[in-house]
């Protein structure tokens, strides 16, 4: 298991973790310059404070995504798509959509698996806004560590209907066909029908 | 400071132990590949999040604190999530880049509706993933009718935010 942990590492303290560390160091530096030790002490004692409040929740929160990820494999989830339509369609892809974890090289596969396998416009734009409002993996690791509970559940009730609005619209928006100008080469992408 | 350990984290962390329960329940490993995973990502991201939360800490206090508030504060209205809608989308990066930077306005005491706002624009419209990944993969027509059909989410939450704000009050932040 040497190998896997060492890239984790590796990855850990890779090119954005310094960026990050530069940046605060820049930070840290002009702070000191332009407002003198006492305001680099209060963004010290603040950010402990921030530290110590948020550990229990982000070392929950990441324990959370992946135990979801773990139970809710992508691609069976992806089957729910496409096998409904009308407004319940629209639902379930925000759902299934907010359920995708990681970035933009998960979802766009997803996304154009589904197209193949025949789900409607409002249900693909109601999947990609549900994933980049509601992407449970960027919520727990990034959102709630950060931005703490509150504001995270403000954020939550304030988005949480919106990508069925925006799958409802794009069912009417006057828009020739729409899908991949060419074969992008993704059919492997499709998802899992195993039966 | 609040309670380390508030209701939040509690329904969190019963939220982790039904989870852990059913991926038990599977007899198939999932407990242990899942909480792994759990694991690995907390190791992956732990270390940043904490440079983020320090650099933020700095940033906030360069911010000049009066100009932040009158352009993005609560008390900035439309004005602040107008701005909030127009910045959003020239944040690459992901999560990395803007949740640290919305923690640092947050704190140099930007509002919550043009924060919201932001966040919501950032990962809807956000220029560099429609380039990289949208247009290449689903086609520029089907990028055009998503963001016609999304045009009105930034506004939208803006106006909901400002709403939720002023029936419950701010968000307390963890600090």
């Amino acid at each position: 298991m040497r190998g896997p942990r060492r890239s984790l590492a590796a990855e850990a303290f890779g090119t954005s973790f310094w960026v990050l560390a530069a940046i605060a160091g820049l930070a840290g530096w002009a702070a000191w310059e332009l407002k003198g030790t006492d305001a680099v002490g209060s963004a010290l004692s603040s950010d402990f404070d921030i530290v110590v409040f948020l550990l229990p929740r982000m070392i929950g929160g990441m324990m959370l995504a992946g135990l979801v990820q773990a139970i809710l494999p992508p691609d069976l989830v992806a089957r729910w798509v496409g096998e409904e339509s009308g407004l319940r369609g629209i639902v379930i892809a925000s759902v299934v959509g907010g359920l995708t974890p990681g970035g933009p090289m998960t979802s766009f596969p997803i996304v154009v698996a589904f197209y193949m396998s025949g789900a409607d416009r409002g249900a693909l734009v109601a999947y990609l806004t549900g994933w980049s409002l509601l992407g449970f993996q960027r919520i727990l690791v990034w959102e709630l560590p950060l931005l703490g509970p509150e504001f995270t559940l403000y954020r939550m009730a304030v988005v949480a209907t919106l990508p069925v609005l925006a799958g409802l619209l794009a069912r009417r928006i006057p828009l020739g066909p729409v899908g991949p100008e060419k074969e992008t080469g993704m059919a492997e992408a499709r998802p899992g029908r195993r039966r | 400071m609040p309670g380390i350990f508030g209701p939040g984290a509690l329904i969190l962390w019963a939220l982790v132990g039904v989870s852990f329960v059913i991926a038990w329940r599977h007899h198939d490993g999932r407990h242990v590949r899942g909480s792994r995973r759990g694991l690995d990502m907390l190791l992956v991201n732990g270390p940043r999040i904490c440079v983020a939360i320090l650099g933020a800490g700095f940033i906030s206090q360069i911010l000049p604190q009066d100009v932040v508030a009158a352009w993005l504060g609560e008390g900035a209205g439309w004005r602040g999530i107008v701005i909030g809608c127009a910045v959003g989308p020239f944040f690459p990066g992901g999560p990395l880049v803007i949740m640290p930077l919305v923690l640092a306005l947050l704190k140099a005491g930007a509002g919550v509706p043009a924060l919201i706002a932001l966040l919501t624009t950032a990962s809807t419209f956000g220029v560099h993933r429609i380039l990289m990944f949208e247009i290449p993969m689903m086609g520029s027509r089907f990028t055009a009718l998503r963001l016609l059909s999304s045009l009105a989410i930034p506004p939208l939450t803006g106006l909901f935010a400002a709403a939720l704000v002023q029936a419950l009050g701010p968000p307390a932040l963890g600090h």
